[in-house]
């Protein structure tokens, strides 16, 4: 074996070490597990296990899809011949022997949805299901389908076992609701925020826009142009998502319309990489923390105030950093404020910022604020570069 | 060579890199050119960057130095580098940017749904990129080698600590302009000095170089032989030696090498006159002496030289597009449009650089044939402006070429490291979080470090061919199925990606391993992307032609956004429209 | 003004008490990120035409390139004035030193324009059809 052989293989060697270790990680702790317990705690896991994993399919919902995935799980735990799912007018997926029983099943469907044993008679001699059993699924306190199992013969257990399946399936529905209700109460929150340019800010602008009109109608007229584009920018109704280019062109407008206001009290000074810029970031999750950042250096003191605005790049995130010299804020009362607990009306943009943005990317994805009184603040994010669904709507 | 000059050279291209990537954000300070700094990067200057990025030391290095062994044959190492990014243009640029992926595991998740096709995908990148970092270290600790005399491995092992403070430390904040001041550095490194060299070339009556088996030493030169070896002498030849002959000791007496075999001890000097053959090293079947690696293809070179033509043909002509540190530098483009110019202008700044370098390599077969007895062709572009010019003149040009070369390994060794870290941290070790982004760099630069330390003599541009066979066979049928093909499914393009991109890497293993040194097999495995191309192709449109069931469920929703355009912003709407 | 008056800064997160040891939430780990199914799963005709224009364009550009390029190897090959060795013709050198780099900007050049008329009909056809 020549040193050429040796480098080759350890260089294989390590990079099937990387592959086990992320491969194995899993399956080591699954084991491990495994070992420590009893027969009978592995034999109710197992049971366990195998029900959720039938019944995890109908979590995205009631679909021929998803029912077909679910019927084809649950038919060998229940060990019958044929089993269907359907929703409260049709079958959706019947999985199994003796598919002509559909239409007649179908037929039952029209009739109050509660569970109901019937005979079933085909002309085919050989046919493996002569009775069967219909069990309607609740969810929400509606019966959106049902669980049809059929067997050869009659059997209580069989109607037991399969109210127990429905029961699960029925479960996993009312999560799906819940998450449909999760979600639309998330866009309610997106959508809440968004609406929220705060009317200080509106009144603010127009008064020092009213106050160049007869000393300098030109700077009227572009801070109005200023104003009118701004707003437009947060009344934007399609897609909840921006690039940090577009976030930052609605900053500058924002920042334009604030020094009309604070003259040369303010400066602001801005560090971007540019490769970031055309990061996606949920839509209007800057201009609060500015907003911020402009509030507590600003409005509450006298002196001028620095505020510092850096998008870097990092691998595969990008880092924006919105930090001001201000009076700063209590820690205690900040985080009260990110806990929802700090009572209405204060902070509320940055603890919808920062939900928003766990939302999006997961918990370790949220703001991180440093700050004491009188020592400034400094609002950190990371946003991925990619994330699936992540996505602009066009400019 | 003066190895202050050398030094001085590339400590300042080390020490620009780092001011350029640190002070390269864009920094406003009233709102007047707040609009400048929040613009999307332009194409233009983003073409530089990634051609900068690209250029590694494969180009500045590796071609004049095949060119100088084997001739003509090997124009087609550029040629391909070139029209790698024409076919990513007409395939890819676009639809890549609109897919909104940063890396290819991105890509694969994006349009295929799929967790496990990512985590393929990231495996693959890895691979890729450990494999192409492998002789950019290589080509470092050649050009610190020459420049300061310290082992090979040592000047691997410095650069790799570089790159890891560089990358992890955050100095490489504002790549885009690091990299594209590294292109104009790179081209600077190459122009002017051949300007010289030409015109040195005309004084000396401009002779024409041969490619035969036989080259001859233009002038009289003196060649230094670092580590024993081992020549054949065809033609009795009377030389001035210095060190140790045969195992004799001389101090500068006059020699007559008589025909046969002549061992020649560490640290000797050779002077050879004008019009000799240089004596060629001699093939020792285990590898002791250092090889030219012309070698492994001169046995049955006639035989098999067509299908490694096409071997290279097809793997850098699919392969660039599966190039990780490419694909990253897609993102920075604000959308389709912008990715298809920046790819376009990319294909003129390469060519510019491409026309140069085969000039290096006719020069070098002139006035440095000596590379040949001593295995360091790759060093052809470094030594000719001592050659040639030598003096002050000389030593001033040898270090802006070292400088050049320095940034070639120097950025694509970054980009590389820093897209492998990302992959590495996201995707094939996400236990250890976003956050331990500098371990991930560790890794992703130590392993190619170590092999670079271990592995003797890798030709740099023959192991960055290997690279590009294994992106070629597994990147480019995803990227070109995934974008134009609505029937692709996750089993189909992890069968293919497996099969494809699984068959070349194995392949090249075994070259690097060296587990069939010549004849039909070795061929077939050193140029593995004739048929692991079409293995990989053929993977995946079967299989998933056998799973048309589990066609993604937003296949109609992705391929919309991969291929319709972007609208254009409307700048100021009127107060009429709503 | 001595060091002791610079008040300290502390961090502040949103939620402290999670738990440090869990890992981080799987990417799209929410209902609400995740691309909705497709509306119309049968495709725009619109796209179908504008992708399969875009690709006669890029199989064109592919045939100017791979047809001179992928025959040349076994030209030189078959040619007499290629016999290689020793001396190579400088014209060989020029084919292949300095001749495709120009051809493959041009073929560039075409394809960016001809794909970016594409998109241009297709967008005039029916303007903010984007999902």
């Amino acid at each position: 074996m020549t040193v050429l052989g040796t480098a080759a293989l350890a260089l294989a060697g390590l990079a099937l070490f990387v592959l086990g270790v992320a491969l194995g990680h899993g399956a080591a702790r699954r084991q491990r597990e495994h070992a420590a317990d009893s027969d009978g705690a592995r034999a109710l896991a197992q049971a366990l296990h195998t029900a959720a994993l039938a019944a995890a399919p109908l979590r995205a919902g009631l679909t021929p899809d998803t029912a077909r995935k679910a019927a084809r799980r649950l038919r060998p735990q229940l060990g019958t011949p044929a089993l269907a799912l359907t929703d409260d007018t049709a079958v959706l997926a019947w999985d199994g022997a003796a598919d002509h029983h559909r239409a007649q099943l179908a037929q039952r469907l029209a009739q109050p949805p509660r569970t109901r044993a019937f005979p079933l008679s085909c002309d085919d001699a050989g046919c493996p299901v002569r009775w069967g059993v219909l069990v309607p699924l609740a969810a929400d306190g509606d019966a959106p389908g049902a669980l049809a199992v059929f067997a050869a013969a009659e059997s209580g257990t069989l109607l037991r076992a399969t109210e127990e399946a429905a029961r699960r399936l029925s479960l996993e529905l009312e999560l799906a609701g819940l998450d449909r209700a999760r979600a639309s109460a998330h866009e309610a929150e997106v959508r809440a925020l968004r609406a929220q340019i705060s009317p200080h800010f509106v009144y603010n602008s127009l008064a020092s826009i009213a106050s160049f009109v007869r000393t300098d109608p030109e700077r009227a007229r572009e801070l109005l142009q200023e104003f009118a584009d701004f707003t437009r920018y947060s009344f934007r109704r399609d897609g909840d998502f921006t690039t940090l280019a577009e976030e930052l062109r609605s900053i500058e407008q924002y920042l334009e319309l604030a020094r009309a206001r604070f003259g040369r009290r303010l400066k602001v000074t801005l560090r971007i990489a540019p490769e970031v810029l055309p990061v996606t970031l949920p839509f209007l999750c800057l201009q609060p923390l500015v907003e911020n950042a402009l509030k507590h250096g600003l409005e509450e003191t006298v002196e001028r105030s620095n505020v510092t605005i850096t998008a870097e790049d990092e691998g595969t995130e990008a880092r924006v950093v919105i930090e001001d010299d201000g009076v700063g804020m209590e820690p205690e009362r900040l985080r009260a404020i990110l806990r929802g607990t700090a009572g209405p009306a204060t902070g509320i943009g940055l603890s919808n910022v920062d939900r928003r943005l766990r939302q999006v990317y997961g918990d370790d994805h949220g703001l991180v604020i440093e700050t004491g009184v009188g020592a400034g603040t400094k609002i950190t994010l990371r946003v991925p570069k990619f994330r699936p669904g992540v996505q602009a709507p066009p400019p | 060579m003066n190895q202050t000059y050398g030094i001085v050279g590339v400590t300042a291209v080390i020490l620009a890199t780092v001011l350029v990537g640190a002070l390269g954000l864009r920094v406003s300070r009233t709102t007047s050119d707040f609009y400048v700094a929040s613009r999307t990067v332009a194409p233009h200057l983003n073409a530089f960057a990634v051609s900068g990025e690209y250029l590694s030391a494969a180009s500045f290095l590796g071609v004049a130095g095949l060119v100088l062994a084997q001739g003509a044959d090997m124009l087609w190492l550029p040629i391909g580098y070139t029209a790698g990014f024409l076919v990513l243009l007409l395939f890819v640029a676009a639809p890549l940017r609109r897919s909104g992926a940063y890396t290819l595991p991105d890509f694969a998740e994006a349009r295929l749904e799929s967790r496990a096709v990512r985590r393929v995908a990231g495996v693959l990148v890895v691979g890729i990129g450990w494999l192409y970092l492998l002789p950019q270290l290589r080509g470092a600790g050649l050009t610190l080698r020459l420049l300061t005399g310290a082992p090979g491995w040592l000047g691997g092992l410095v650069v790799a600590a570089v790159v890891t403070v560089a990358v992890a430390a955050g100095g490489m904040r504002s790549v885009t302009f690091v990299q594209a001041f590294q292109y104009w550095l790179k081209l600077t490194a190459l122009l002017v000095p051949v300007v010289f060299l030409l015109l040195a070339w005309r004084a000396d009556h401009a002779p024409a170089p041969a490619w035969d088996d036989r080259p001859v030493f233009h002038r009289a030169t003196e060649v230094r032989v670092d580590r024993p070896l081992t020549l054949t002498v065809r033609e009795p030849v009377r030389v001035t030696v210095s060190g140790t002959v045969d195992g004799r000791p001389a101090h500068g007496t006059s020699l007559r090498l008589g025909e046969g075999r002549h061992r020649i001890g560490a640290d000797t000097t050779v002077r050879f006159p004008a019009g000799a053959h240089v004596p060629l090293p001699d093939r020792a079947p285990d590898r002791t002496a250092p090889s030219s690696w012309a070698e492994p293809l001169s046995p049955d070179r006639e035989r098999h030289s067509l299908y490694a033509t096409y071997g290279r043909i097809l793997a850098t002509f699919l392969g660039t597009m599966g190039l990780p540190h490419v694909v990253v530098r897609f993102y920075t483009n604000p959308d389709g449009r912008a990715a298809r110019r920046t790819t376009v202008s990319v294909l003129g700044l390469l060519g510019a650089f491409y026309l140069l370098v085969p000039l290096y390599g006719v020069l070098g077969r002139l006035y440095a044939p000596d590379l040949l007895l001593t295995g360091d062709t790759d060093a052809a572009v470094l030594v000719l402006p001592q050659r040639l010019i030598g003096g002050v003149a000389g030593d001033l040009l040898g270090a802006l070429v070292a400088g050049g070369a320095c940034a070639a390994f120097l950025s694509t060794a970054c980009g590389l490291t820093m897209s492998v870290a990302g992959v590495l941290g996201q995707d094939v070790l996400p236990g250890l979080g976003i956050r331990h982004f500098r371990l991930a760099t560790l890794a992703a630069i130590a392993v190619p470090a170590a092999a670079a330390a271990v592995v003797g003599d890798l030709p740099v541009a023959d192991a960055v061919g290997l690279a590009f066979a294994v992106s070629a066979s597994s990147f480019c049928p995803l990227l070109v199925l995934g974008i134009w093909w609505r029937g692709l499914t996750p089993p189909g393009a992890t069968a293919g990606l497996l099969l494809g991109g699984g068959s070349a890497l194995t392949a090249v293993t075994a070259t690097i391993a060296g587990g069939a040194r010549s004849g039909r097999l070795h061929t077939l495995l050193a140029w593995p992307a004739v048929w692991s191309v079409p293995v990989g192709f053929a993977a995946m449109v079967l299989i998933s032609l056998a799973t048309r069931d589990r066609v993604p469920p937003g296949t109609a929703t992705t391929m919309a956004r991969l291929h319709l355009p972007e609208p254009t912003p409307t700048p100021r709407p009127g107060p009429a429209t709503t | 003004m001595g060091a002791e008056s610079v008040p300290r800064r502390e961090v502040v997160t949103g939620r402290e008490e999670t738990v440090t040891g869990r890992p981080p939430r799987p990417f799209g780990g929410t209902t609400a990120a995740r691309p909705e199914p497709s509306s119309h799963p049968r495709p725009d005709p619109r796209l179908r035409r504008l992708m399969r224009r875009q690709l006669r364009a890029a199989l064109i550009a592919t045939a100017l390139l791979a047809l001179p390029l992928g025959l040349l190897p076994v030209l030189l090959r078959t040619l007499p004035l290629a016999g290689a060795a020793p001396r190579v013709p400088p014209a060989v050198w020029l084919l292949l030193g300095v001749a495709p780099y120009p051809a493959l900007l041009a073929i560039g050049a075409w394809y960016v324009r001809r794909a970016e008329r594409n998109e241009t009909d297709t967008a005039a056809g029916a303007p903010a059809e984007r999902p």
